[in-house]
């Protein structure tokens, strides 16, 4: 894809970010065929705030502002770490250090990873144990079986809700674009758009009714007795009735 | 009391349209305007203007305002297009003459709205002179059509309003005596343009003429005239009158695949005859019923696919709801009929805030509900609560929420009310609906479809349907043994009555006991003719297995009543499972089927009615028919009387027959004499 002029380069370098949503764009794959005015409309981007670098200096990946969660991404690699294989499950507890599991991180979310353990022990996923001086941590998960869900103990506090699963806005919108496209309507199923963004269906509901508060969504009622039960999933409740679609203010 | 301003939340009748909210869903509207005017701009006519394709007005739920959008779009239309709104059709194998059925009814029903028809133009009288006087300036101006002074006939003909050429005496003298070179000058025209006529120019014009100028004067030929139009058989002896050749007749005997194929080309030629005038507007409301069947829902691709491609000068709107469209109707469709509806579609969008708060004012204002009421209900915290999670929500939702709350300022009491029962609501829709069809004389028009649908699908208890294999009979009930044939005959036409007297025999014969059934409604003209020679035949055969069962006015009113609940079910416009109305529907029309089912010739005669006068010795109780005739109709003409009544009768015996029946009322007027029925009268 040839860019005539630098508009049309930031264009182009905007949408295959918009495309390749929370997973970034290494350099090489972000500029392809652009060239020099793709390298200028980079560095325009990346200084007026519209592109961020979630990677390292040396190996970049450009993401949009709105996937730029480095955080979040330290807390998921290390969950990933923590969390025991299956063939483990019934064997010795595996401890790790805080290197260990911060290891293999890169760029920005290797230097987010004090705040993201921070995260991880006020919600009670990760657990610190210690011997001496050093300092051993246990993902939560590893701990079930001793604790069967019969006769288990209250728990001194009320559990700390989860991390909200992030749900993509750029990748729902793109994923609603494509569905409008293909049906021609602009209401879409929500369970359908679940199934295109490839996100579970909770918190794309929660989305929904965030984007309706601030007047970007608008729900349409379908056809319940038309619906089947995959679809009937997707609804969200409105002055008493189940809402089966939905609409995006796209711009 | 004030009436409740948000009781009306649905609209049944797109002609009878309550204000509309400035802003709210314009975009479309605003589209769909232009989309005729491109049609009406082009070239000087006649014109081949031709839509890329039908249009699709979608809401993601019913209550969106699809047809309160087509009332607007007509508004606006009025008198620039000619507007035919269509309703679903019953049945497949006759889609194109049911269009073309409801196509020449509406062009019979007034240009303006709120209207009668005798203080009206029809749409049919303003299309027929816009193609004839259009047709005559082409050729003066060509100078095809001689004249000594064409100036100042272009000039007259320009601005001639249709009551003026209508008492022109010269003008029709030249649309008579000129009618070979006339039609000559009316296929070259078309021609020039790439349009050809499927029936003979010279037949519409005839026809044309025939309706316009004379059938006022004979309203037999009038109503002639409007049965060539929907291609059904017109008489011998009308067809002469009319000017018509042999060839130029629709058949008889047609079979229902010829009949379709005529019905579809002669909708063609009244389009392309447009072109002279001025566009149609096809509106297609309702759609979600075709998904009854996958025949039927493939039939409306058919349809447009049809109208695209072979009909120029028209626009055709569908209307519909998303979900049923997308998984009901569409799945049926042929590619190539997908791709006949442009996209993007013409979607409605739901209510906002401020739009809902203007809807409030709106309507109280024309309510002019007192002040207090009407604060409380525009109020913040009432419009505010629907808001507050979506910025626009579904527009009959609101409006019936609106309704509910005016109900509780009226009554000064805070506490909501509950839901009501379902059984009493069901009742109170169906009578909403017969009191509308009352109201309405568009309505009360014969209506294949809705007889049809409630023939097959809302037959008594214990009635199985069959389809019979004949040319005239469309559907049969058996019941303990005993067969019911039914037909739908609009016609008049004594050789296919006639025929279907021979069928009906050789039914008695092979099957003892059965009976052959046509429903009839008031605006069809009576069976047999007056001048039939069939007549006697007719008649014998009604003394026998032929029940010409025809509605009065309370009577098809419930019935097409019966079909629009059921209709607006599928549609979701009222909150009742479409099973649950059927099975109300079947209760409802018992007293109806039980009539239809009657055995015995001598209890077919309406309830009420004085026995009817033995085949044979009608002439011996001109003052029963009459008397008759007038408690059925309650209002007719002296011609309509002199027309209707069997055997024929002179003005001067009717009159006397009239004085002897104190009911009936006689006013005579500059141009006719009207008699009236009127019920206190006696006693």
């Amino acid at each position: 894809m040839a860019s005539g002029n630098p508009a049309e380069a930031v264009e182009v370098l905007l949408e295959r970010l918009r495309a390749a949503g929370t997973a970034g764009l290494a350099k090489g794959k972000l500029l392809e065929r652009l060239g020099a005015r793709g390298e200028r409309a980079l560095r325009g981007l990346l200084a007026a705030g519209r592109v961020a670098n979630l990677g390292s200096r040396t190996r970049p990946c450009f993401v949009l502002p709105e996937h730029f969660q480095p955080v979040e991404r330290a807390c998921e690699a290390i969950e990933k770490k923590a969390l025991p294989p299956k063939a483990a499950a019934e064997g010795p507890i595996a401890l790790f250090t805080r290197d260990e599991l911060a290891r293999g991180l890169t760029g920005e979310p290797k230097k987010r990873v004090p705040e993201a353990l921070a995260r991880l022990f006020e919600a009670g996923r990760l657990l610190r144990f210690q011997r001496g001086r050093l300092v051993y941590l246990v993902h939560r998960e590893h701990l079930k079986r001793f604790f069967p869900q019969e006769g288990r103990p209250a728990a001194p506090r009320a559990p700390a809700p989860s991390p909200p699963v992030a749900v993509d806005r750029e990748a729902v919108l793109s994923a609603y674009r494509r569905l409008r496209e293909k049906s021609g309507f602009s209401h879409v199923e929500i369970a359908a758009l679940a199934r295109e963004a490839g996100c579970p269906l909770a918190p794309l509901k929660d989305f929904i009714v965030s984007e309706g508060r601030a007047g970007r969504a608008v729900l349409g009622l379908g056809d319940w007795s038309l619906s089947d039960e995959e679809t009937r999933a997707g609804a969200i409740e409105l002055f008493g009735r189940p809402h089966l679609l939905v609409s995006f203010e796209t711009g | 009391m004030v009436a409740n301003p948000f009781e009306q939340a649905i609209v049944t009748e797109p002609r009878r349209i309550s204000a509309s909210v400035p802003g709210l869903n314009d975009e479309p509207l605003e589209r769909l305007v232009r989309l005729v005017e491109d049609l009406a701009e082009a070239k000087e006519p006649p014109r081949n203007a031709r839509s890329p394709g039908a249009r699709l007005l979608v809401s993601p739920d019913p209550g969106y305002g699809k047809s309160h959008l087509i009332g607007r779009l007509f508004r606006r239309l009025e008198g620039r297009a000619t507007l035919v709104y269509l309703r679903p059709y019953a049945t497949a194998a006759s889609c194109w003459r049911s269009i073309l059925l409801k196509t020449v009814q509406e062009m019979e029903f007034p240009e303006r709205q709120g209207l009668s028809p005798p203080e009206s133009e029809t749409q049919l009288d303003a299309f027929i002179h816009g193609v004839l006087v259009n047709m005559a300036l082409n050729g003066l101006r060509r100078g095809v059509i001689a004249s000594r002074a064409p100036h100042r006939l272009i000039a007259y003909l320009e601005r001639a309003a249709i009551a003026e050429l209508r008492a022109n005496d010269a003008w029709k003298k030249l649309l008579r005596q000129q009618t070979a070179k006339l039609s000559e000058l009316l296929k070259s025209q078309l021609y020039e343009r790439g349009l050809q006529l499927t029936a003979s120019p010279a037949a519409w014009l005839r026809v044309l003429v025939c309706y316009a100028y004379e059938g006022r004067a004979q309203p037999e030929l009038r109503q002639a005239c409007l049965d060539w139009l929907k291609t059904a058989c017109v008489d011998e002896e009308e067809g002469r009158a009319i000017g018509l050749s042999p060839a130029d007749r629709p058949p008889w005997d047609l079979s229902g695949e010829n009949a379709e194929d005529l019905a579809r080309s002669r909708l063609a030629d009244l389009v392309k005859l447009a072109g002279f005038f001025r566009p149609f507007v096809f509106c297609f409301d309702q759609t979600e019923n075709y998904a009854s069947s996958p025949g039927l829902a493939a039939s409306l691709g058919v349809v447009v696919e049809g109208l695209t491609a072979e009909c120029p000068n028209q626009l055709t709107l569908l209307t519909a709801n998303r979900t049923p469209w997308e998984k009901g109707v569409l799945p049926h469709w042929q590619w190539a009929h997908k791709d006949r509806i442009l996209k993007p579609y013409l979607e409605l969008k739901g209510i906002n805030r401020s739009q809902a708060a203007e809807l409030v004012r709106l309507r109280l204002e024309a309510a002019e509900a007192p002040g207090e009421i009407a604060s409380r209900m525009l109020a913040q915290e009432f419009l505010e609560k629907f808001f507050a999670e979506y910025p626009e929500v579904n527009i009959r939702h609101f409006i019936s929420n609106c309704s509910l709350r005016f109900e509780e300022l009226s009554r000064h009491d805070p506490a909501p009310r509950k839901p009501p029962d379902p059984e009493p609501q069901l009742e109170e829709f169906y009578r909403a609906r017969q009191e509308k069809i009352r109201t309405q004389p568009r309505r009360r028009v014969f209506n294949p479809d809705a007889l049809f649908w409630l023939l097959e699908n809302a037959a008594p208890q214990g009635c199985t349907t069959f389809k019979p294999k004949s040319r005239y009979l469309v559907l049969g009930w058996e019941k303990a043994g005993k067969k019911v044939y039914f037909g739908l005959e609009a016609g008049h036409n004594g050789r296919r009555w006639q025929a279907i007297v021979k069928e009906g025999e050789s039914l008695e014969v092979a099957d003892p006991g059965c009976k052959l059934v046509f429903i009839r409604t008031p605006d069809l003209r009576p069976i047999p003719g007056a001048r039939w020679k069939t007549a006697l035949a007719i008649q014998a055969a009604r003394g026998k297995f032929l029940h010409l069962l025809t509605l009065d006015a309370e009577e098809l009113s419930r019935l097409y009543a019966a079909h629009d609940l059921f209709l607006d079910a599928m549609e979701g416009d009222i909150p009742l499972a479409p099973e649950a109305v059927l099975a109300f529907v079947k209760q409802e029309l018992q007293p109806f089927w039980e009539r239809v089912l009657e055995p015995s010739p001598g209890n077919w005669a309406p309830p009420g009615s004085p026995p009817e006068p033995p085949a044979g010795q009608t002439g011996s109780s001109l003052k029963t028919r009459l008397r008759e005739l007038l408690r059925r109709e309650k209002f007719l003409s002296l011609q309509e009387i002199l027309e209707r009544i069997h055997p024929p009768a002179t003005p001067a015996e009717i009159e006397k027959a009239r004085a002897a029946i104190p009911e009936i009322q006689v006013f005579d007027g500059p141009r006719m004499t009207v008699f009236q029925w009127r019920t206190g009268k006696r006693g």
